[in-house]
């Protein structure tokens, strides 16, 4: 379907259901003295549900957590077991494995390549006795509603590449990301708060930068682009009123403009009106409900203890609260980014202490969205946008993407299971390999959605988020 | 210059008699006495030298350190940037019984000394640093960085001057025990003298000048002569000011030429890169074919003067005549900005995957006339706002509801969202704030702290400007491409990640937010609600009648003064009650506040301007 042509219609099917009387409504309670402050104007929100028609019990989830390990978390420290690659911690790297393999910055050694041993113990966890590293207890805990993938691969070795592959499905700058695909697919199910939020934090080791195109809406309307939630300043841009302008003030100000557009509106007759109308309603609901879900004084002691947060201080495991906070109002994509994971040197203490600052949180989240019913109509995917080498770069590790791990779980994820392997050193994966796209494929299905039907015409061709990759990863479905 | 000439101390070169080092390594007396080290070098080292047979009174010695082309970065030592570090120098006498007596240096100086910090306790390699006895430590001493390659002299007195009643020997021992190893000497000259210790300015000229120094003044040509005066005004005391005063103007220039954004137009690569074709995008697999600069082939071939074509070739195909893909592309796109959709919707693909031209007849002459007019864009403006078509109301008309929804057969003008820089400009325009100078750097309006926090390598900052700089228009605000300014970004301004020829304009909360909250906005509401309160307007309908005439247009009709008069008077009931809160309000932005006026009025009234640049209308081309 035409997708302006989808928009439009969109809008006329609101104004014939009545957005006359809706602003009529707005205006008769501003040029009422008895309701002229504190009665809320009931107007409706025209709803975007998506261009996608998914067929009846075809979804198994509602939406996405991504917990993005950015920096790329070394597979080896955190769910790879790699025993064979610790016999030959300080041994030359062998030639098979690395020749004619892309480096990101060994390159210049790639003659005197030294393997680095796991720095730290796997422990298996949980009834399905999956191996995770020692340094994740926390998220050894929820190993039973997990599912490792160690076979994953990408084609970008360097951060800002690999994490526009890892969310838009091609290392070209100026696509949606996968969140953008899933509001213009789905549309979104929450009327006050925007329907992908990204969170971010940082902690534990250098800190790459991250670009706002990871959550761009690429060629598609803005409207389905990331907002960035804030941990310090207004939590949105600008979601806060005027210095010396109370809530009441900008109520009765929206109001004006509300009833000046609904006039408009009756002498041009623009569906771009009545959206304005209810854009600046959603505006004003923003304005109240922002506040109200990024404050955490509400949640109980034994919530805050399970998350290891104070809340509200910008942490990992304050964002992880508030991504439960966030799916419990509707929101159809969550995102949360920490950043430091890049453990070029030092990366035996260095990986500890990242996993520190996620491990608790993320373990939390689970826990929590399972104890109220939530998790199986959630997908959590937890990773980087790659893994890191086997081979040494001093105490550190390079840039990796012939092997990599990540993990998932939720609604239609089989749980405590473990998918893939890479070689016994865990450079390559040699096993039931899970390429990018196919992760993509995988999370459409899993909303009901065939990676291949959704699609948008930009620059003369139907782009998909998988482009023309993409298999969907059954063995891991239940 | 004569003066100069003649202050020199009486240094006498002086031949060694004997030459040694503590570890190995080859010393060779030159000709001109100079002593150059060769062969093995050594972490550290000391040389001695001795001299026999010494009988005139010696007051004081100097160690030239020589530049040679057979040292790294010509010496004057042997360490790979040309440096060395003499920690210490010791004197001694040795009487024919072979009795040693140590003479005492003081005051050491030197023309040249190196910088150092604060873990040096010389805070610098200091030429004292190689009397000391070693007292702070051997590793320091004298050293030259950066004057590598050029001599330089260390002297340094006898405190009690020697005067040998029988020929004596003098041995002279320079220690180089600098612990970042292979500072040595490369080479080096020794002189005494019987008189005045001091360093002697003609040292440090540089040898060319030096050399033409030594000629007698009626013999040197005029060349020389130039050379030498060249020389001399850069030394000239007398000349200092009008050295400062070029320096200063030379600072100036090159300041004001590197505040100017330089951008490459035409550049010129000697032999042009092979080109192949990359097997699935895989630019490590060098098998593709090779391929040559050449155009599609199911477009006109292109004609090339050379055997390869160039971007010459590739414009003057753009642009043939019998070509009539560019210019109806360009007029599209015209087309597009004053009747908000395109002849052919799709901007950036104008061919059988785009869509029909609703006016194929119109669109291609308005390309011939594109064409025939020389590529005149000004002529094709002014073409199309004079037509009728242009100049049609945008009011709907019903009956053509259903017959052409979309306003394709342009039947009526368009109504359509402004651009993102334009809805900036137009709220600017209104309240006077606008600046609308042309060129000059790009501009940072106020934006939220912090929004640049996700960038590293390096950390960026953001100072807003302050001035006429905040009020500029809206394409000279600073475009930090993963970051763009919220105002811009909330309206659909692109990242410039792809080459963007249609942007969407999309209708979202967050752009409400910015009309709402942003500074910018807010202040030029406040600026607007001055000018209206400034003027002879007495009562709120007539300031709201004014208002709504700048703003949008048109006057007002009587629903419109109903609803904005009430807020005023709403909100000046409100701000009577918290006058605090009006003086906050209207303190936003960096624009002076007019003092003459009431805070509660200006804050009122600027509720109404507020609202009034929040209507749809206001952001809309009409």
């Amino acid at each position: 379907m035409n997708n302006s042509l989808a928009s439009h219609l969109c809008r006329r099917t609101f104004l014939r259901q009545g957005s006359y009387g809706i602003g009529a409504a707005a205006l008769a309670a501003m040029l009422d003295p008895n309701q002229a402050s504190g009665t809320e104007v009931d107007i409706e929100v025209p709803e975007w549900n998506g261009i996608y028609p998914v067929k009846k019990g075809a979804a198994r989830i509602k939406r996405v957590i991504h917990l993005c390990m950015a920096g790329g978390p070394s597979h080896l420290e955190t769910l790879d077991p790699k025993p064979e690659l610790g016999k030959m911690d300080g041994k030359p790297m062998p030639k098979s494995y690395t020749e004619g393999k892309q480096i990101a910055q060994l390159q210049g050694q790639a003659n005197n390549l030294k393997c680095l041993g796991p720095q730290h113990e796997f422990k298996r966890f949980g009834k399905s006795g999956l191996e995770i590293s020692s340094i994740l207890p926390e998220i050894g805990s929820i190993a039973d509603d997990i599912c490792v993938i160690r076979s994953m691969q990408t084609d970008q070795i360097n951060h800002d590449p690999a994490h526009t592959l890892m969310n838009t499905g091609t290392s070209i700058p100026g696509r949606p990301s996968m969140g953008s695909w899933l509001l213009y697919g789905l549309g979104s199910e929450c009327d006050n708060l925007p329907g992908y939020v990204v969170l971010t934090s940082v902690g534990g080791g250098q800190s790459q930068p991250i670009a706002a195109r990871q959550w761009h809406s690429g060629f598609l309307p803005s409207r389905f682009q990331g907002v960035e939630f804030r941990s310090q300043g207004d939590p949105v841009l600008y979601v806060n009123s005027p210095k010396g302008v109370d809530l009441k003030s900008q109520r009765e100000v929206i109001r004006a403009v509300q009833s000046l557009n609904d006039v408009g509106n009756a002498t041009y007759q623009d569906p771009e009106i009545a959206t304005r109308i209810a854009q600046y309603e959603l505006a004003f609901k923003m304005q109240t409900s922002t506040p109200e879900l990024m404050d955490l004084s509400n949640e109980p002691q034994h919530i805050l203890d399970l998350y290891g947060t104070k809340g509200g201080d910008g942490s990992f495991a304050s964002n992880c609260l508030l991504a439960r906070r966030l799916t419990e109002r509707g929101v159809r994509f969550i995102q949360l980014y920490h950043r430091g994971w890049d453990h070029h040197g030092g990366i035996n203490g260095g990986a500890q202490t990242t996993a520190k600052f996620v491990d608790k949180g993320t373990a939390a989240l689970v826990k929590d969205l399972k104890q109220r019913g939530m998790l199986d109509e959630t997908l959590i995917i937890w990773g980087g946008e790659f893994g890191r080498t086997p081979m040494a770069q001093g105490s550190g590790r390079d840039h990796h993407i012939m092997g990599f791990s990540c993990w998932m779980a939720g609604g239609g994820i089989k749980p405590g299971f473990s998918w893939g392997a890479t070689d016994e050193l865990g450079y390559s994966a040699v096993e039931n390999k899970v390429h990018v796209h196919d992760l993509h494929a995988t999370m459409l299905h899993l909303f009901g959605i065939d990676h291949k039907r959704l699609t948008y015409r930009f620059q003369g061709r139907d782009f998909r988020l998988t482009d023309v990759h993409g298999n969907v990863v059954k063995e891991i479905l239940t | 210059m004569t003066e100069q000439e003649t202050s020199n101390a009486n240094w006498k070169p002086i031949a060694p008699s004997a030459l040694s080092a503590l570890h190995e390594t080859k010393l060779a007396v030159q000709e001109d006495h100079s002593v150059l080290a060769s062969g093995p070098g050594h972490e550290t080292n000391t040389y001695s030298v001795t001299v026999k047979d010494q009988t005139e009174k010696l007051t004081g010695i100097r160690i030239e350190v020589l530049p040679h082309d057979s040292l790294p970065k010509k010496g004057p030592g042997r360490a790979g940037n040309g440096n060395f570090v003499i920690s210490e120098v010791k004197v001694h006498t040795v009487d024919a019984a072979g009795k040693r007596t140590p003479l005492k240096l003081v005051n050491a100086k030197a023309s040249f000394e190196q910088a150092d910090g604060n873990s040096n306790p010389y805070k610098g390699w200091k030429a004292i640093a190689a009397i000391d006895g070693d007292t702070k430590g051997a590793t320091w001493g004298w050293a030259i960085l950066p004057q590598a390659g050029k001599s330089n002299s260390w002297i340094a007195e006898l405190e009690t001057p020697l005067q040998p009643e029988s020929p004596t020997t003098l041995v002279v021992e320079i220690d180089q025990n600098h612990t970042n190893v292979g500072h040595t000497l490369g080479c080096f000259r020794l002189s005494v003298t019987n008189g005045k210790v001091a360093l002697d300015p003609k040292l440090e000229l540089p040898a060319e000048i030096q050399a033409i120094l030594a000629i007698d003044a009626d013999q040197r040509s005029d060349e020389q002569l130039a050379k030498l005066l060249a020389h001399y005004r850069t030394i000239s005391p007398q000349l200092a000011d009008i050295r400062t005063k070029i320096e200063t103007t030379q600072k100036e220039r090159t300041t004001t030429e590197n505040a100017h954004t330089r951008s490459t137009l035409i550049t010129q690569t000697v032999a042009p890169r092979e080109m192949r074709v990359l097997p699935r995008g895989n630019w490590m697999d060098m098998s593709g074919e090779i391929v040559t600069p050449n155009v599609p082939h199911f477009l006109p071939s292109i004609d090339a003067k050379e055997e390869r074509i160039n971007r010459l070739d590739l414009a003057n195909w753009l642009t043939a005549k019998n070509n009539p893909l560019t210019a109806r592309v360009f007029v599209n796109r015209l087309w597009k900005l004053f009747f908000g959709t395109g002849l052919s919707k799709v901007l950036d693909d104008i061919g059988s995957q785009g869509e029909y031209p609703s006016h194929p007849e119109l669109l291609d002459a308005l390309a011939q006339e594109f064409i025939d007019s020389g590529w005149n864009i000004k002529n094709m403006v002014r073409l199309i706002v004079t037509s009728q078509t242009y100049q049609q109301s945008s009011l709907p008309r019903p009956e053509l509801a259903d017959t052409d929804p979309f306003n394709r057969r342009l039947a009526r003008q368009s109504r359509y969202r402004l651009d993102a820089e334009l809805i900036r400009d137009n709220a600017l325009a209104v309240s006077g704030l606008l600046v609308d100078e042309i060129g000059g750097r790009s501009v940072k309006p106020y934006q939220p702290a912090g929004l640049l926090r996700h960038l590293n390598f390096p950390r960026r900052t953001y100072k807003q400007d302050t001035g006429n700089e905040q009020y500029r228009r809206g394409v000279y605000t600073h475009w930090q491409r993963q970051f763009l300014h919220p105002a811009m970004k909330s309206f659909d301004a692109p990242a410039r990640e792809e080459c963007t020829a249609e942007r969407p304009r999309s209708n979202t909360p967050l752009a409400a937010l910015v009309l709402l909250n942003d500074p910018s906005y807010v202040e030029a509401a406040r600026v607007f609600a001055e000018q209206l309160l400034s003027g002879d307007l007495k009562t709120d309908e007539a300031r709201i009648t004014q208002a709504i005439r700048q703003a949008l247009s048109r006057d007002p009709n009587a629903q419109e003064i109903k609803i904005l008069t009430s807020l005023t008077q709403q909100q000046r009931n409100h701000y009577q009650a918290n006058p605090e809160a009006a003086k906050e309000l209207i303190a936003v932005g960096l624009a002076p506040v007019n003092d003459s006026l009431d805070p509660i009025e200006t804050a009122a009234l600027l509720s109404a301007t507020r609202a009034i640049m929040n209507m749809h209308e206001f952001i809309t081309r009409n």
